[in-house]
């Protein structure tokens, strides 16, 4: 006997809570580095204009690994995205391989910070130039490490089988918040490394 | 339960299973999720942190007065800035979040708050924050302090007080947007509520700056101080915008959005140009996006035409909200209750702030502005903040004597109401004119010599403030002897938040009724 076909279940009414309260804290997260921006491009157009010098001597600033960091947080953005696409889709093996390059190129990015730091030759307690370029790209790892974290944790959700394509809003707002820090990297590499001396 | 889920368990029996003993207390209190408890926590807690920063705002106006200073340099200068911020951070500001978290759930008809949990920490964090920027100043931090440590301590502190206002505003803009009884689209969402989503947008959008520029100064204090200058260097015009034009005004925005709930249920007649009120409370909450008027970065911004214009700005949403209400008023019954009497007084002080900023902004275009000696900070800026200041702690008292029983289950003393209603007008004025006509000094030389008058009546009016928000404590802790309130307490609510027991059940509400408009319960009562 051929069973009857079930009709689709009906669209889920969700307030989507987590996206909205993602929404307005990257909201928040967009201020505050457009806050610490604001104040460097300030402080450095001073810096330039009275004749100074804004890095101190023997600093510099090289740019191959920023670039590199840029590309590789592009690529980031991608997987993410992906994770969003294959959750929807209830392709599984896809969103967990999709987060877990995430958080692998979120992992190298740290790393290739880190090594960049080592690079540029820029004592924090010496000049102006150095205190801010530290906080700001500083606080930017912090929210890299949030956003892995977020991630991270809406991947082990996944994993336990909580998201699925008719509920994933954990997955989704961890690619928000993802994809905002991606974009002020993208803000912090002009303002900082490719116009260091404009 | 995680933090990022959005509701709270369901309490179930298992028979299994044995039934811990319910916690009760200061215990229920520490763990609870509740957005009641949350919310009542952060409204008695601001209140009498308000009653200390108002005590330092006045005192630090006594210190100005005569050539022999109370207090020493630093320790002046750490009064007159610890009392600035905490008139925003730990009075004005969390006195609405906590309106708004305990409201704002009502009022949309949802059974919690977004994220009981964060809402839980926001309200920990700030009480913790809170804590150590008091011990940082006592020994020796915040602007004008002497230990670097110290400093340091009093700028993280800054930062933890800040992050817990903004998750407490994070959940509620969430609860507004995303947990709306079903009917209810954002036109026909109650006012406050609306101005609490609009005044939690503002913060999200300024508030943050103000935390990028302490952690930028933090850095620099630890790390050589060659950005910001040492420690001997006053750093507060970096923060200070903050809490002066046109940016005080965010503490401001909740109570338009209060006063648009309050006049038509107590005129018991249904508002007036609810989208005319509705667009003000946006553009009064866009106006007062100040983070660009950042004196340390624009070098010139107060003199500039477009902050002048922008001050001047404000009266335009003030005038068409203060037009709906009359026009509210006159369709409806005349009542003379406290909550209405002390919510025009929070308009009167709002539209002379709005008057003061034009005349003193166009005066200052033509002036030298004058500061207030060990301070650096303009005399006439800071009177009208603190116009700004007394009109915020107006209208959320006006919100207390309204929502009161609500928050309490009990009716609050409608003399004590009427009472506070003259105090804060009069204190109000008192606190701010002096001080923003002193500011005229420069152009009349006649007004230097009332300089000592001036800053003594400023700090009777601060007093006076004091007093206002004694007498609301009294009323909210006397209400245990007032009359148990009837679900309605008006006799005439309109919004959902009246359709619940008070104070309301674990879970707020059993049936909702439907609802097809702003007004839901009159919608009902028609039916019925």
């Amino acid at each position: 006997m051929a069973l009857p076909s079930l009709a689709p279940p009906p669209a889920l009414r969700r307030p989507r809570v987590l996206v909205v309260g993602t929404t307005f804290a990257s909201v928040a997260v967009v201020m505050l580095f457009a806050g610490m921006v604001g104040t460097y491009l300030f402080a450095r157009a001073a810096v330039l204009s009275s004749g100074g010098s804004w890095l101190p001597d023997g600093a510099e600033i090289p740019l191959t690994q920023p670039n590199v960091m840029m590309l590789g947080l592009i690529m980031s953005s991608i997987t993410m995205q992906w994770a969003v696409s294959a959750v929807r889709a209830d392709d599984r093996p896809n969103t967990y391989l999709a987060l877990g390059l995430t958080l692998v190129l979120g992992l190298a990015y740290l790393n290739m910070a880190a090594y960049l730091y080592s690079l540029m030759g820029l004592d924090i307690d010496t000049s102006e130039s150095s205190v801010l370029i530290y906080a700001i790209t500083g606080a930017h790892l912090v929210m890299a490490l949030a956003a892995m974290f977020f991630a991270g944790f809406m991947a082990f959700r996944a994993l336990a089988g909580q998201y699925t394509s008719r509920q994933h809003d954990g997955i989704s707002a961890a690619a928000l918040f993802w994809h905002v820090m991606v974009a002020l990297y993208a803000l912090i590499w002009i303002a900082i490394y490719v116009t260091v001396d404009l | 339960m995680a933090i990022t889920d959005t509701t709270a368990p369901p309490q179930t029996a298992s028979s299994d299973v044995e039934a811990r003993p319910e916690a009760t207390g200061l215990a229920e209190l520490l763990g609870t999720g509740d957005h009641k408890a949350i919310g009542l926590a952060f409204i008695v807690v601001s209140l009498v942190f308000g009653l200390v920063a108002l005590v330092g705002a006045g005192l630090s106006q006594l210190n100005t007065v005569g050539t022999d200073p109370m207090l020493s340099e630093a320790v002046g200068l750490q009064v007159f800035t610890l009392s600035s911020a905490a008139l925003v951070l730990l009075f004005a500001i969390p006195l609405f979040l906590g309106l708004g978290i305990y409201l704002t759930p009502l009022q949309v008809g949802a059974a919690t708050i977004a994220f009981p949990r964060a809402a839980a920490l926001s309200l920990w964090a700030w009480l913790g924050g809170s804590a150590l920027l008091a011990v940082s100043y006592a020994i020796g931090g915040g602007p004008g302090g002497t230990s670097v440590q110290a400093v340091d301590l009093s700028y993280l502190a800054m930062l933890l007080v800040i992050s817990a206002l903004l998750l407490g505003s994070v959940c509620v803009a969430t609860t507004v947007i995303g947990l709306r009884a079903d009917g209810m689209d954002l036109s026909r969402v109650p006012l406050f509520s609306w101005g609490m989503l609009v005044a939690s947008g503002a913060w999200l959008l300024s508030l943050p700056v103000l935390m990028g520029n302490i952690l930028l100064i933090d850095l620099d204090v630890r790390h050589g101080q060659l950005s910001f200058g040492s420690l001997d260097t006053n750093p507060w015009m970096q923060l200070g915008w903050a809490f002066l034009l046109p940016t005080v005004y965010l503490c401001a925005i909740p109570v338009l959005g209060a006063l648009g709930d309050i006049i038509p249920t107590i005129a018991d007649v249904r508002s007036e140009h609810r989208g005319l009120v509705m667009f003000s409370l946006g553009l009064f909450g866009a106006l007062a996006l100040g983070a660009w008027a950042q004196p340390a970065q624009g070098g010139s911004v107060w003199t500039e035409p477009l902050f002048v214009g922008v001050n001047v700005a404000f009266a335009v949403p003030l005038l068409g909200c203060l037009g709906a209400w009359l026009l509210t008023l006159k369709q409806g019954a005349t009542k003379v209750a406290a909550p209405i009497a002390i919510g025009l007084c929070a308009m009167v002080l709002l539209l002379v702030a709005a008057l003061a900023g034009g005349v003193f902004g166009v005066g200052r275009l033509r002036a030298p502005t004058v500061l207030i000696p060990g301070y650096d900070v303009p005399v006439g800026a800071v009177g009208q903040a603190n116009l700004v200041v007394a009109a915020a702690v107006a209208g959320a008292l006006a919100a207390l004597f309204f929502w009161g029983p609500k928050l309490t289950g009990r009716t609050l003393s409608e003399g004590i109401g009427k009472l506070v209603a003259p105090v804060v007008l009069f204190s109000g004025l008192a606190w701010g004119v002096p001080l923003i006509v002193a500011g005229y000094q420069a152009r009349f030389t006649g007004l230097a010599d009332a300089d000592d008058a001036f800053a003594s009546l400023s700090a009777i009016g601060a007093a006076g403030m004091v007093l206002a928000v004694v007498l609301a404590l009294l009323a909210l802790l006397g209400s245990s002897r007032g009359e148990h309130a009837a679900d309605d307490a008006w006799g005439s609510g309109q919004t959902l938040e009246w359709a619940t027991s008070c104070p309301p059940p674990r879970a707020n509400f059993g049936a909702l009724p439907l609802v097809t408009s702003p007004e839901p319960l009159l919608d009902a009562a028609k039916e019925a």
